[in-house]
């Protein structure tokens, strides 16, 4: 697993940590069942605050992608992940549908929405 | 407290070393060889004492140098604890005192018999006594005005026994002929007196170094 | 086993030109704090309190649970502490050093002393006068870490220490922590170190607390806006903690960063080291 994080971006860390980790398990790199570093080793490796990584897992663990057990340590879920891709699908529905009504209102193409949804997810990077 | 023991005891080990008490050791040799009898005395009245009063006061000294005290408030040691287990060690040292007191006595009766053996027993316990009375007063001047206070209190005692020394050979010995007289009493009283001094001196000593450091 | 490894509650000391003042706070198990503030503001009074080199005034401080002064020598057991001037008996070895110690520390253990001694590359025979000051201070950790200890204070232990050095410190705090009854108290003027791995910062300021708060709060939420007058005056009062009028702009310090960048997009936000957040309480306007 690598988790390639900077207390120099702009993005909170523990936002930093949890996309990651969350983007290996959608990916498949990380299975169901697979261990991850316990909150505090994960800290001593990254060389931060204890609470971050404990943000970042809490995170994790509501929208269902870990499971804590107490003595056990982190593993990856089994499920849930379809549901919270599920969930995030709806909230983009939701936007791009704002997004279309404000364009048909104000007479921009398309063509134009296509563009402008290029330009800003290239630039988010 | 044992670790302050050691410490202390470590101390010693390093400041004065082998060459320090070989160097005692040739010294109570000459002043014997050259004084004879009186040897004896002056060794268990002056040179005692004072070896045994340097000594703890240099423990003093090194525990300012090293700012001991400010360090010793993250230790679990209380100030109780740290005061007494120097005067311990100070007790102790004085202990070793006698000891070398009563081997040079007991060598001084079989070499130059000049009084009874009871006498050179007086002198040796009396040297136990005077060694008390230095740190008694050393001690506690070390803890309220520091470590040249401690040197003071001890130059001042060695120029009281000097007079009191002085001052008994012009009245022809008159002290010590009551004692030789008046044995077992005047051993009583000496010895308890000491050792009362130096259980006051503790607690003065306790006192100014709890108020020192909080 | 006790919540909070450290309870501060209202400690107050009157020095008649300095006052500490009801100054209060908690220090959680398993996690690193940071005491910050500007020289005279009361850090290391607040330590000599705790630790009862000097007497207090008011106030409650609980260590493990126990009361810092009847306990105290039970308490010290299980603390270690770390001074920026470390003041070892300098005609001393590391191993007499030890051998005291051992008998002063009822949890003393010889093995981890001599592992962290060579683990700091610490001549184990040389007298300490020979050591330079990284050296006693790494020294001072050793002996910190060997007996035990559940808590560790350190009093801007890593002051004049270089980068590597202070580097090394740090991971030997991450380290100390790993185990969830451990905690770290940090007073240290570097904050650069504390921004990487302190859980949580207090901000002393002339004697009293102006906040404790989880450092990823700071860090995460905090910001600067810099604007104009004409932006600064439409501001939304509740959310200015301090600023300061500069020649030719403003900056404000704000509790949310994200909530100012929509409110005033004309405004530049940014986001706040905890220096810069130091820096405004004291030297900026409080709102």
């Amino acid at each position: 697993m690598e988790i390639v994080v900077s207390n120099k971006a702009s993005r909170p860390l523990y936002e930093q940590i949890a996309t990651q980790i969350k983007t290996s398990i959608m990916s498949g790199e990380l299975k169901a069942g697979e261990a991850i570093p316990s909150v505090r080793a994960l800290a001593k490796s990254l060389h931060i605050s204890i609470l971050t990584v404990q943000k970042a897992y809490s995170t994790l663990q509501e929208d269902g992608f870990i499971e804590t057990t107490a003595g056990k340590g982190c593993y990856v879920s089994a499920q849930n992940q379809d549901f919270y891709l599920e969930e995030q699908q709806k909230k983009i529905e939701e936007r791009f549908s704002e997004a279309i009504e404000i364009a048909r209102a104000s007479g921009i193409s398309f063509d134009k929405l296509i563009e402008l949804l290029t330009i800003l997810y290239e630039e988010d990077d | 407290m044992k670790g302050l023991l050691t410490k202390d005891l470590l101390t010693i080990q390093k400041k004065y070393g082998l060459k320090r008490l070989v160097m005692d050791i040739a010294i109570i040799i000459a002043l014997m060889i050259v004084l004879e009898g009186t040897g004896a005395i002056y060794i268990s009245f002056l040179l005692i004492p004072l070896e045994v009063a340097s000594m703890v006061i240099s423990l003093t000294t090194c525990d300012e140098q090293w700012k001991w005290g400010k360090y010793s408030i993250s230790l679990p040691v209380s100030k109780t604890q740290i005061v007494k287990s120097r005067y311990v060690f100070a007790g102790s040292m004085a202990l070793i005192g006698l000891s070398v007191a009563l081997l040079v006595n007991a060598i001084s009766y079989f070499c130059f018999p000049a009084y009874r053996f009871g006498f050179y027993l007086f002198v040796a316990i009396a040297s136990f006594c005077v060694t008390l009375i230095f740190l008694s007063f050393t001690l506690p001047s070390n803890y309220s005005l520091g470590v040249n206070a401690g040197f003071a209190a001890m130059i001042i005692l060695v120029v009281l026994l000097v007079v009191l020394g002085i001052w008994s050979k012009l009245t022809d010995n008159a002290i010590m002929w009551f004692i030789v007289e008046h044995f077992e009493t005047s051993m009583g009283i000496a010895f308890v007196s000491t050792i009362l001094l130096f259980a006051l001196s503790y607690a003065l000593s306790t006192t100014f170094f709890k108020r020192k450091y909080v | 086993m006790t919540e909070n490894i450290l309870e501060i509650d209202n400690l107050s000391k009157d020095y008649g030109d300095f006052v500490l003042d009801r100054v209060s706070f908690l220090l959680p198990r398993g996690v690193i704090m940071g005491l910050i503030g500007e020289n005279g503001a009361g850090k290391s009074t607040t330590i000599n309190c705790i630790l009862n080199e000097i007497q207090k005034n008011s106030g409650k401080v609980l260590i493990f649970g126990k009361d810092h002064i009847s306990d105290e020598i039970e308490i010290k057991s299980k603390l270690g502490v770390v001074f920026d001037e470390n003041h070892f008996p300098d005609i001393f070895t590391p191993m007499e050093i030890g051998k005291y110690m051992s008998g002063i520390y009822p949890g003393w253990e010889w093995v981890a002393y001599r592992q962290f001694l060579e683990k700091f590359e610490l001549p184990k025979d040389k007298k300490i006068k020979d050591f330079s000051k990284g050296m006693k201070v790494k020294l001072a950790f050793a002996v910190a870490l060997s007996h035990k200890a559940e808590l560790l204070i350190l009093d801007e232990a890593t002051s004049g220490l270089d980068p590597i050095i202070r580097d090394d410190v740090l991971d030997m705090l991450i380290d100390f922590v790993q185990d969830e009854s451990h905690s770290v108290l940090v007073s240290s003027h570097i904050i650069s170190d504390l921004e990487k791995v302190a859980d949580y910062i207090t901000f002393l300021h002339k004697g009293k607390v102006i906040f404790s708060h989880e450092k990823d709060d700071l860090v995460d939420n905090y910001g600067i806006v810099s604007c104009g007058a004409a932006i600064f005056d439409t501001l939304d009062k509740t959310e200015i903690i301090a600023y300061r009028k500069e020649d030719y702009q403003y900056k404000v310090l704000v509790k949310n960063r994200n909530k100012a960048a929509k409110n005033y997009p004309k405004a530049i936000v940014t986001p706040a080291t905890i220096e810069e957040i130091m820096l405004f309480y004291v030297k900026g306007e409080i709102q």
